[in-house]
């Protein structure tokens, strides 16, 4: 992974040093919170429900086990001993004092981390494969380029007041785990029949109360040109981007308002005076990067009979776990762990400090001391030597982490919603755990199989429930928490934005309704045939009659 | 009785409170103030001066029909917490 120098740091300690003097000026009345409120925003601090929250950057999600650790502390020290992960690899945390806020950036600092670009009108932190660089699907390691445009966009002038976030995915495999379609600008590595690499660029994707699934800017981009077009890219959107329309801000509504061929003029027609010239990573630098990524050299793993044994004695939770939750690695001997941060009873998503610093103990003990935070809300744990799977798995267990259920009903993509949120409209976590417990037989989820059910609060789709097979969608109607369902969302190299299937339920009637379309779904599949493609194939009006029929 | 409940966070750690009828802030829900036409008017002025004088921010004002609690923001506001269990932070079977 990529190691701070002293640039970095110099850097970060003199960010925090000027937030500090932010706060106190903001405690003093030297500034208004008018003034101050784009400061704060710019290091990742909301004022939520409850108090302050602080959304601390996780590039493209990858950590080390003692930043891991380091988080744990600032869970324990400065919060109430938890934090969330989010859908973009980060994590939260929820009960944030503002006159600690400086000593938690310097504590941030003293990790190598921060909160930058992780809110306010900027580019974000940039997302990617939670498996890059441990995965042999992928044309090639798809973290150096997110580092480069890590790089590239901190702090970056011309963009530190863009008309609206600015979101940005990297992914390099076969399947794509980074939902590329479903951001302002999707990257995905190819390679040309020639052999040579680049990236196919997708623009004008998004969720909130316009979702729209990005569409193809062009087939494919020589690496050595990504930042110069970027950089035209974001300069077009600078400049025609509705700022005076909150509802219109986003980049897919320029995209879809101008047409992909004319959009796609007007960067080409930036681009032209741009490429090839200074804007461009100089090859020394892309060297300099690539180096940080390099792979480790693993120590030789046998194929020796030990799992299986231990498959045996184990019994159906490690036979699960192993075929949900233990994914492929380029080295057979390897194995990468997924670590489900969902089970019954617990909000999905939320760790506490003591399963932080396990994780991080299980990373070192078994792993290269590397963790990697996903897009649905898991852990992953790179690099695990195959014949060590079962002690990871018993490790997981003495914090009941070890459940198999990665991609099946119980993995819900969660945002935190009315227990957190001032934006949201219901709860979305409480509704998590009610299906979850409809689901609780552990039979009936394998039964059932691949299928994402996904959860906002609100119409900002932070649960990215338009992107999900089961979409559910919090809202308030006269004063009451109900919900809507919409079906045949997708995230992955094929997305689609879910349809809504009817009138929303409340929350007791949501587990139901939900029961009404998996069963549907398991009276009417083929052989094999995942709940998505069953949506397909029998059309979403199907299960919309079947569930107000039921209803 | 029915009025208006005036709520904001705490600047300096964000903490929710609420202003009591002697116009300071309090922690707890059920010591806010309820008021009608003929103290409101007052109350928001004391409440302005606090956001002035930046002890207090985000204020905003709720309805009340003097029983529970109209919406269920407020009411998990005023709980001061989510309606879920957090993931306890300690787990003595760690080996």
């Amino acid at each position: 992974m990529y190691k701070y120098d002293t640039i970095d740091r110099d850097f970060l300690d003199r960010r925090s040093a000027q937030f500090r003097d932010q706060v106190a000026r903001r405690l003093s009345g030297e500034l208004s919170e008018d003034e101050f409120k784009p400061l704060r925003l710019q290091n990742g601090l909301y004022l939520q429900l409850h108090a302050y929250m602080l959304r601390v950057a996780i590039p493209y999600g990858v950590l080390s086990s003692r930043q891991l650790r380091g988080l744990a502390s600032i869970a324990r020290d400065f919060d109430r001993g938890f934090g969330h992960f989010t859908t973009r690899q980060n994590i939260q945390f929820n009960w944030i004092k503002l006159v600690e806020t400086p000593d938690i950036l310097d504590r941030l600092a003293e990790l190598d981390m921060h909160a930058i670009q992780t809110s306010g009108n900027c580019i974000r932190n940039v997302t990617s494969d939670p498996l890059a660089g441990a995965t042999d699907d992928e044309v090639e390691n798809p973290m150096v380029w997110c580092e480069v445009i890590r790089q590239w966009s901190t702090l970056h002038p011309e963009f530190a007041f863009l008309p609206r976030k600015f979101k940005i995915a990297v992914s390099a495999g076969a399947e794509d785990r980074a939902a590329t379609g479903f951001h302002d600008i999707g990257l995905r590595l190819v390679k040309a029949r020639s052999g040579e690499v680049g990236f196919r660029v997708l623009v004008g994707g998004g969720q909130g109360r316009t979702p729209r699934v990005a569409q193809q800017l062009t087939p494919f981009l020589p690496k050595k040109n990504l930042l110069s077009y970027l950089e035209a890219i974001l300069r077009v959107y600078n400049v025609a981007g509705r700022r005076d329309n909150i509802y219109k801000v986003r980049l897919k509504i320029l995209v879809e308002a101008m047409g992909i061929e004319a959009f796609s003029d007007a960067v080409n027609m930036e681009w032209v005076g741009i490429r090839d010239s200074v804007v461009e990573l100089p090859l020394e630098e892309f060297e300099r990067i690539q180096r940080h990524f390099a792979r480790d050299t693993l120590p030789p793993a046998d194929l020796t009979s030990e799992i299986l044994e231990a498959y045996c004695g184990k019994g159906h939770a490690f036979e699960r776990w192993m075929r949900h939750n233990v994914l492929p690695h380029y080295d057979p001997g390897y194995a990468n762990v997924c670590i489900s941060i969902k089970a019954l009873g617990r909000p999905p998503g939320d760790a506490s400090a003591s399963e932080m610093e396990r994780i991080a103990d299980l990373a070192d003990r078994y792993g290269m001391g590397e963790i990697r935070f996903t897009y649905s809300q898991n852990v992953v744990i790179p690099h695990v030597r195959r014949d060590q799977l079962i002690r990871v798995f018993e490790g997981l267990g003495d914090i009941g982490l070890n459940g198999g259920e990665n991609g099946l009903i119980g993995d819900m993509i969660v945002c935190p919603g009315l227990d957190y949120c001032n934006l949201a409209n219901a709860r979305s976590l409480p509704l998590a755990d009610r299906i979850f417990q409809h689901f609780a037989d552990a039979g009936l989820r394998d039964e059932i199989g691949k299928i994402r059910l996904n959860i906002s609060g609100c119409i900002n789709a932070c649960g990215h429930h338009h992107a999900a097979d089961i979409g559910i969608l919090g809202v308030n109607k006269k004063g009451v928490e109900n919900y809507q369902i919409s079906l045949g969302g997708r995230a992955g190299e094929d997305a689609a934005v879910g349809r809504i299937l009817g009138p929303s339920f409340d929350e007791h009637r949501v587990p139901d309704a939900v029961a009404a379309i998996v069963g549907l779904y398991l009276h009417r599949r083929k052989p094999d045939e995942t709940f998505g493609d069953a949506v397909v194939r029998l059309g979403v009006d199907v299960f919309k009659r079947e569930l107000y029929a039921a209803a | 009785m029915p009025g208006i409940l005036i709520t904001a966070n705490r600047l300096e750690d964000g903490v929710v409170v609420w202003l009591a009828t002697d116009f300071t802030w309090t922690e707890t829900r059920s010591r806010a103030g309820i008021f009608d036409a003929d103290t409101v008017q007052t109350a928001r002025h004391s409440a302005a001066g606090d956001q002035t004088n930046n002890f207090v921010t985000a204020i905003y004002e709720v309805m009340v029909d003097g029983k529970a609690d109209v919406s269920a923001r407020e009411a998990i506001r005023a709980n001061r917490g989510p309606t879920i269990q957090a993931p306890p932070d300690r787990h003595p079977s760690i080996r």
